[in-house]
């Protein structure tokens, strides 16, 4: 069970149905993480790969994997474009993404469409606000402490 | 409706392949389907994370043994005959988001199956079928496609001293500590003193108690032909050199092997020193330290019995050759 969530950041996007973020840089590239809450239902995570640098991936397709409790899921892309760099130390050690899940990034693109950034949820209000609906949805699921 | 997939006595890989390929062919409209095997020639089988590295490969070439990979997590496994498999599949929009709560909903069915066969079973951890705090089924699950699956066997008996074998460990302190503990950790119907039973017996109670569950129907289904065409491409997949090499990952600086939930050996090397132990239920069982001289015996006795979080105040009088052993066993990932 969760015992505390990191503040929800406003100024990142929000892929809604993945739970992984979104981060543009200055030099353009979009920088990629799990958000708090798709890192707090995954369990404790104790492996992620990531597709090997310079691999061309699709918005909604997998970028890598993650593994919690013997389970083995997707890392699911939420924007299109070439993957440029992975961060060495949340592959080291991934524990860093339950502790830090929006300071352990995961990978870094070079965008193949700026445009669909746009399609991700973003803004100060409106992430509160979806963050504060799913968070009650996994509360009343039992998923989140009270 | 719950179909069920009776597969029968199946090739190492294509017992891979069924439930690989059953998921990979699932949509969102699709019925839950449990698919049930009994691999027909033993193999080692690598969690989809797991180096390659922590098997024996010339052992289990010696022997003749295949290893494949799976898209699930765990460790290596030792499958053979005398294993009984049941795979739960179904639609991901239909599966619990949280991990813990996967394994409650969809092994639960088995632990029921289980008890009516006469085992004591419960689930201990998170996804352990355990008579007691000796694991009897090895499970696992995993998202492949727009299927979830979670997959568990019956131990109808253990080779604990093949499994110990095939095991890459540094020394044969750690493979005889991981021999000891899958013996005491790790049982079997045999070793609890049970009859084999028939494997159709339990695929009744496994059909049975699923349905219940689901509040479904079970209805006997052979393959259709999308599942047919992927379980195909799933049977090259697993043994594929480069998908056992699996996918890249760092080199741990600590081997660890888990035996089942909550019991693990360590070993692992930082210059000259050398660290051995085993943790079990929290704590650390047994400790072996080289490469620090004269401390090297009141460092184990300071860190038997203490759990992983209180290392540093343990270790904290033994200056240097402390740092050293709390760096190597704080490096231990936490595997449920």
């Amino acid at each position: 069970m969760i015992k505390s969530q990191p503040p929800v950041r406003g100024d990142l996007y929000y892929d809604t149905d993945t739970h992984v973020w979104a981060e543009r840089a200055a030099s353009g590239s979009i920088r990629v993480g799990l958000d708090p809450l798709g890192a707090e239902t995954s369990g404790d995570i104790v492996a992620v790969s990531f597709a090997a640098d310079g691999t061309r991936v699709r918005r909604g397709e997998a970028f890598g994997s993650l593994e919690a409790a013997k389970f083995v899921g997707p890392l699911i892309a939420p924007v299109s474009g070439v993957i440029r760099a992975h961060n060495a130390d949340a592959l080291a050690r991934p524990g860093l993404i339950n502790r830090d899940p929006f300071g352990a990034w995961l990978i870094e693109l070079e965008p193949g469409d700026p445009a669909e950034l746009a399609s991700l949820l973003t803004g100060d209000a409106e992430v509160s606000a979806w963050f504060e609906r799913e968070r009650d949805r996994y509360r009343q699921k039992g998923m989140l402490a009270p | 409706m719950l179909r069920v997939v009776d597969a029968g006595d199946t090739c190492a890989a294509r017992s891979q392949a069924l439930w690989h390929g059953i998921a990979s062919a699932m949509t969102a409209a699709d019925a839950p389907v449990l698919s049930l095997c009994r691999p027909s020639a033993p193999y080692v089988c690598l969690g989809y994370h797991c180096n390659v590295e922590e098997i024996d490969r010339d052992v289990c070439r010696r022997e003749g043994v295949a290893v494949l990979r799976r898209q699930i997590g765990g460790g290596p496994v030792w499958i053979d005959s005398d294993q009984l498999f049941f795979q739960i599949t179904v639609p991901w929009q239909q599966a619990p988001a949280r991990v813990d709560e996967l394994y409650e909903r969809l092994l639960g069915p088995a632990v029921e199956a289980f008890r009516e066969l006469g085992l004591d079973a419960s689930l201990r951890g998170v996804n352990d079928i355990a008579i007691g705090d000796r694991k009897i089924s090895g499970t696992g699950a995993g998202r492949i496609g727009d299927g979830v699956t979670v997959v568990g066997n019956l131990l109808y008996r253990f080779p604990h001293e093949r499994m110990a074998t095939i095991l890459a460990v540094p020394s044969d302190g750690a493979r005889a500590e991981c021999l000891r503990l899958m013996r005491h950790r790790v049982t079997s119907m045999e070793t609890e003193g049970m009859a084999r039973p028939a494997d159709a017996d339990v695929k009744r109670a496994l059909v049975s108690a699923y349905a219940r569950a689901l509040g479904l129907s079970p209805t006997f289904s052979v393959l259709t032909a999308a599942e047919e065409g992927a379980i195909a491409c799933w049977e090259a997949r697993v043994a594929e050199p480069d998908w056992v090499a699996g996918p890249r990952r760092p080199t741990a600086q600590l081997r660890q092997v888990k035996i089942c939930a909550d019991v693990f050996v360590v070993a692992g090397a930082t210059g000259e020193v050398v660290v051995e132990a085993s943790l079990v239920d929290g704590k650390f069982d047994r400790v072996q330290i080289d490469g620090v001289g004269s401390a090297a015996r009141r460092i184990e006795a300071a860190i038997v019995v203490q759990e992983l979080a209180a290392l540093p105040a343990a270790l904290g009088e033994f200056g240097a050759d402390g740092a050293r052993v709390l760096e190597l066993l704080s490096s231990a990932r936490r595997i449920a």
